[in-house]
């Protein structure tokens, strides 16, 4: 279990480990991935963010040498992935979004069975799996039915058939998906310490925003097959402003005032992105994507002592990948859920 | 790919149905079918005309007494004086079931007190059950017939010598001798000039390789099931981004439930021997090439079922029905000797026909390794069609 590499200082930027260009893979006439390109770096923790059905796993399953694509290249630690898939491959550890075990077996069955298809010889093999049981904490239960398992442990035991052959880049799909909030931070745990411990390159993918926030250094976020936007947080965020101002004023309050909603939008006009949105009882509700919070809020204080509108339906929101992400895609990330 | 095997077999060893319905099923059908059906096989074989020759070719008293004796009987119809050739000639023709030849001697053999010799040449496809009791009977009479006849000979010889002291010590020492043999006569059983027996298989040699046939074939579904799970459950989708060739996921199927099948009818047939000492004849390795080309032909035929199949339930659905059909077909449930013609001719151009011809040709008739090459060959052959006709529509991904 020698690391060769270690941990990158933060903001120092590496090799990477990984990039891709011009992803396609269609099913039948559908371009499910449009021209995906992105980079991995030596020990980073790429967010790969996307509502349902945007293309993630299949772009994975391109990365990870499962699926053929249609168009684009693939670069694994410099090299062609086409060129040498079977290098590659030993390379990169996958985590599939599905709980991808025998459940008839034990987990440690299991593990024995991954280990000997990631091609461990034989004293590795009863070192790792020991290793790999304790890193997700199932060392206990190792000689159970993976069937008779909760689903946070198979999510465990999905993990640990990952890390046998010491990924350097490791995907994780939708890894915490259906898994209580212990389970999960130990999920998460384990990703930081692989990553501290390692240098392991993560590409994680997930609903959860406010992991995706704690854990990613940087952030692919895809729709339709497409990137829409990637960089860090601090980047992401940036064009969002300093924040989200809602006013929603009652229908009594929107009749008494003279030019209505518009005249209120065009006395916000200069101070950020502004949209206006139906609310359910027939109200509208006025929506600013704010630059200077302060001088938004003198504003708001100076048309409300002028017009007599109450500050009732203002609400305050910090900018954050949520909202980012309902501005790209219009689609909540978590498709209602 | 020892890791694939391995776990296959693990997985394999967990799933009860499975391991039910491809080894112990088909014991409980051999068991109730074979109780079921044991007096029919006995049977089997036309029923025989009753009508024999006898051919004397000794001429001595004795002989003429065993032609008199059997001679009148309302069941039995007998024709005498004929030579060996025209009796022969009648038995190959069909027209008598059986002639007795008294061989020229046998009037000594009779006075010298040996154990007196005939024999039977019988037509092979009479029905052994009609047969065995008609040529006892015949046995019986001739020791009866020799045996007075000896009798009345030595009394005869002894009342001659009746002022010879010595003659009549000798004759005393000859009687003797007699007394102690006389309870037997020996017989040998021939086919006609040119024919060979067919033999018929037991109902053992029947039933065993049959069910074992039709349920080595079950290994199609159980197979193309699993492949559709690993489908289905992502497993072989997470194997492609393992470092491990194609084909080698593909062996890893399918060795695995080769050997299944391998053992499967080691299983079986041992449980016919063992249990109901059912006769494997006189080259049991034969046994061998048959068993891993039927192996290969269920194995690949599961993979083609699991490159066409769109779902689970299409697995089970056809899988079972190409499996009992070609099975009924093939004459694994009800044997060919009891098809019309045309069925049997089906039968042969099925994998389940040919793979239970070839095991019963070892068994029943006691066929040597040469001999079962080309229906192994044969089921090789299909084997390779139905693994290319698989692998460019397999995918291990949904
Ligand atoms: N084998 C396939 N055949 C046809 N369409 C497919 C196939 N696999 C995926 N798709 C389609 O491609 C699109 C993208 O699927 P993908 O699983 O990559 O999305 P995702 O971003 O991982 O979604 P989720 O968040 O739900 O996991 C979906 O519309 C899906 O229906
Ligand atoms: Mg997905």
């Amino acid at each position: 279990m020698t690391a060769t590499v270690t941990a990158p200082a933060a903001g120092v930027r590496m090799d990477d480990v990984l990039t891709a260009t011009g992803l396609v893979k269609k099913f039948g006439d559908r371009a499910v991935v449009d021209g995906v390109s992105l980079r991995v770096g030596t020990g980073e923790i790429l967010g790969f963010l996307g509502p349902n059905g945007a293309g993630k796993s299949t772009t994975i399953a391109m990365l990870t040498g499962a699926l053929k694509p249609d168009g684009g290249t693939i670069q694994v630690d410099g090299a062609e992935f086409a060129a040498g898939p079977m290098r590659a491959k030993a390379l990169i550890g996958v985590v599939p979004q599905e709980i991808a075990l025998y459940p008839t077996l034990s987990a440690r069955q299991n593990l024995t069975f991954f280990a000997g298809a990631y091609k461990l010889s034989r004293a590795e093999r009863r070192e790792r799996i020991d290793w790999a049981l304790d890193v997700v904490g199932l060392t206990d239960r190792a000689g159970d039915k993976v069937a008779s398992y909760s689903g946070g442990m198979q999510r465990r035991v999905n993990i640990a058939a990952a890390l046998l052959h010491m990924p350097r880049l490791l995907f994780l799909d939708e890894p915490t998906v259906g898994v209580d909030a212990q389970s999960r931070n130990q999920i998460f745990e384990t990703v930081l310490r692989l990553r501290a411990e390692f240098g392991m390159s993560v590409v994680y993918t997930s609903h959860y925003m406010p992991e995706v926030e704690q854990l990613c250094d940087r952030i692919v976020i895809v729709d339709h097959g497409k990137v829409l936007a990637e960089g860090t947080q601090e980047e992401l965020l940036r064009p969002l402003g300093a924040g989200l101002l809602e006013w929603a004023p009652t229908r009594e309050e929107l009749d008494r005032l003279q030019g209505g909603m518009v005249w209120l939008e065009k006395r916000f006009a200069d101070h950020g992105q502004i949209t206006v949105a139906a609310a359910g009882d027939g109200t509208q509700v006025l929506r600013i994507r704010v630059k200077d919070m302060p001088a938004t809020l003198r504003e708001v204080s100076e048309i409300a002592a002028g017009t007599g509108l109450g500050l009732g339906g203002i609400r305050l929101g910090r900018p954050d990948l949520e909202s980012l992400f309902l501005d790209l895609t219009g689609r909540q990330i978590r498709d209602g859920a | 790919m020892f890791a694939m095997i391995r776990k296959e077999l693990l997985v394999l060893l967990r799933d009860r149905a499975s391991l039910i319905t491809l080894f112990v099923s088909p014991m409980l059908f051999i068991t109730v079918m074979s109780l079921a059906l044991s007096n029919s096989f006995d049977t089997l074989g036309s029923a025989p005309k009753m009508n024999i020759s006898i051919v004397d070719q000794d001429g001595g008293i004795a002989a003429k007494n065993v032609v008199k004796a059997l001679g009148g009987s309302d069941e039995l119809k007998v024709t005498t004086g004929l030579s060996g050739d025209a009796a022969d000639k009648r038995v190959r023709d069909g027209k008598d079931s059986f002639a007795v030849v008294i061989p020229a001697g046998f009037e000594k053999e009779v006075e010298s007190g040996r154990k007196p010799h005939f024999s039977f040449v019988v037509d092979p496809s009479s029905s052994r059950q009609a047969v065995d009791p008609l040529q006892a009977a015949i046995r019986s009479a001739v020791l009866t017939v020799t045996s007075s006849t000896r009798t009345a000979v030595s009394l005869e010889k002894q009342r001659a010598a009746e002022h010879d002291p010595v003659r009549k010590a000798q004759l005393k020492k000859q009687i003797d001798k007699i007394d102690e043999t006389w309870s037997g006569v020996t017989s040998t059983s021939t086919f006609p000039k040119g024919m060979t027996g067919v033999k018929y298989p037991s109902v053992y040699q029947q039933n065993v390789p049959g069910y074992t046939v039709m349920y080595v074939f079950f290994i199609v579904t159980v197979m193309a099931g699993s492949i559709m799970v690993e489908r289905r459950e992502g497993t072989f989708r997470r194997l492609l981004s393992a470092p491990v060739p194609r084909w080698q996921l593909l062996l890893g199927k399918v060795v695995p439930y080769l050997m299944v099948a391998v053992a499967q009818v080691g299983v079986l047939m041992a449980f016919g021997k063992l249990v109901f000492g059912m006769d494997l004849g006189v080259h049991p390795v034969a046994l061998v090439p048959i068993t891993v080309a039927l192996g290969c032909c269920a194995v690949a035929l599961g993979l083609l079922l699991a490159s066409f199949a769109k779902s689970e339930s299409q697995v089970n659905g056809m899988g079972t029905i190409v499996i009992l059909v070609l099975a009924a077909l093939g004459g694994c449930m009800v044997p060919g000797v009891f098809m019309p013609d045309f069925m049997q001719d089906i039968a042969g151009f099925t994998p389940h026909g040919k793979a239970l011809n070839a095991f019963q040709e070892v068994m029943v008739k006691g066929a040597d390794l040469g001999t079962v090459l080309p229906a192994s060959g044969f089921l090789l052959g299909l084997a390779a069609l139905f693994f290319v006709l698989a692998v460019p529509r397999f995918r291990f991904v949904k």
